[in-house]
């Protein structure tokens, strides 16, 4: 078709008036406050469908690499077991992401599955298959077996939506448990796995490899959990503080099962 | 001369917008928007195209005057679509080349309700839930009242400004 046929067919009055009305719709949704939170909503919900078709669907595959996922992890806890000389209690949540476990023994820990999350956002999320029904509310702290991973933005009856440590408004209360100093995480570089941690006065010595925990001033965790290590300590001068990147004992790209802190109430 | 018409039909109708609308509003209740009126003006006989492009200009110099964006094309849009549809319905003995001999400045009053009415309802049924963003019924009291108001300008604004001197009534 020449340049003229395609002009006849973008100057129809019909072909017009659909990109007028798609335009103006456009625009109506996209500035007005309520039409577009509704259209991010009804997105959501569409993105949370089709993970969790796909997740049904790959489940067989999945549930056969988790018994030998399963099978190894076995070997080796029975392994470790056979050289321990007294083992008392099973227990019954991500231990590894505890590293003082006087503040935490109150809450509940509820185990929740990750049915979508991104990957290359500067506000990283993740949807969590747990919502208001399970008793999930904004504002709850979120960790995975290694360690803090994020916490309750939003929820709906089924569903959470879960703002990632990587998410760059998200900040945290953090103490560097060796001194008892507290200071602030929060995300500023694009790379996954690394936060950055910030007013820790001069004159405390931080050494590269110190574990990092959640702050007792914290409203969201409870005090010592484990969020991650100091991998390089940069002395801002001008501002009197360290600046610290700390490799999050999370992995982000490799989540998979998390559990949601539940308060006492 | 007719498209100068317009265009002052356009600007009148905006600065009314401006100007005399709030103050005409009762909260949350009865908002006049006469500003219909211009989509309605737009001779018959033009080419669609000429009238799609005016018509969207005119939307979007709304748009930008008034909150939300994008609305008032949109809903402006569905009544320059249905208008001839309108106009034929409401006179079913129309002559065949009825859109070259049709002015819409030379109706009559009962002509002018049959058209404009139907019209006026029909963007304000889109205009009105789609900014408030529900379907209340204190949205739909606040439409037909504003429909009614609405309507009540436009007519003003018909007989005082835009209408031919030497039409019978």
């Amino acid at each position: 078709m020449n340049l003229s046929g395609w002009l006849r067919i973008f100057l129809h009055p019909i072909v017009l008036w659909i990109a007028g009305q798609i335009t103006a719709f456009y625009f109506f949704l996209s500035f007005t406050p309520e039409p577009k939170g509704a259209v991010k909503r009804f997105f959501i919900s569409v993105q949370k469908g089709i993970h969790e078709v796909a997740f049904w669907i790959s489940s067989p595959w999945r549930a056969l690499k988790r018994v030998d996922e399963l099978e190894q992890l076995t070997a080796q806890l029975q392994s470790q077991l056979s050289s321990l000389s007294d083992t008392t209690a099973y227990i019954p949540f991500p231990a590894g992401a505890i590293g003082d476990f006087s503040a935490v023994a109150k809450y509940k820990f509820l185990p929740a599955k990750v049915v979508y999350q991104s990957l290359l956002l500067r506000e990283n999320y993740a949807i969590l298959n747990r919502g208001g029904r399970d008793g999930i509310y904004p504002g709850l702290g979120v960790i995975d077996p290694q360690g803090v991973i994020g916490l309750v933005a939003e929820t709906t009856a089924t569903y959470s939506i879960m703002y990632a440590l990587f998410h760059k408004n998200v900040h945290l209360a953090a103490t560097l448990p060796r001194h008892g100093v507290i200071g602030v995480v929060g995300w500023k570089t694009p790379t996954l796995n690394s936060l950055f941690l910030e007013y820790i006065p001069l004159y405390v010595r931080v050494e590269p490899d110190e574990e990092v925990w959640t702050a007792p001033n914290s409203l969201i965790f409870p005090a010592g959990l484990r969020i991650g290590r100091v991998r390089a300590v940069r002395s801002d001068f001008t501002r009197g503080f360290h600046a610290i990147q700390v490799d999050t004992y999370a992995d982000w790209s490799r989540l998979s099962g998390v559990f949601i802190l539940i308060p006492p109430s | 001369m007719e498209a100068l018409r317009i265009a002052f039909t356009g600007f009148l109708l905006i600065a009314f917008q401006m100007l005399l609308a709030p103050s005409l509003s009762i909260e949350n209740l009865v908002y006049p928007a006469p500003y219909v009126l211009f989509w309605l003006m737009l001779p018959f006989s033009w080419s669609p195209q000429v009238i799609g492009v005016l018509s969207v200009i005119y939307g979007v110099f709304m748009d930008i005057l008034f909150p939300p964006y994008g609305l008032h094309t949109f809903c402006g849009l569905w009544v320059v679509a249905l208008r001839k549809l309108i106009f034929r319905v409401a006179h079913p003995n129309l002559p065949p080349e009825w859109e070259l001999t049709t002015s819409t400045r030379s109706l009559g009053m009962g002509e002018f309700f049959l058209y404009a009415f139907p019209l006026t309802l029909l963007h304000h049924m889109w205009y009105f839930p789609l900014a408030a963003w529900e379907l209340s019924s204190t949205v739909l009291l606040g439409l037909g009242l504003s429909t009614t108001y609405s309507f009540l300008w436009e007519w003003i604004i018909f007989v005082v400004a835009l209408r031919q001197r030497h039409v019978r009534n």
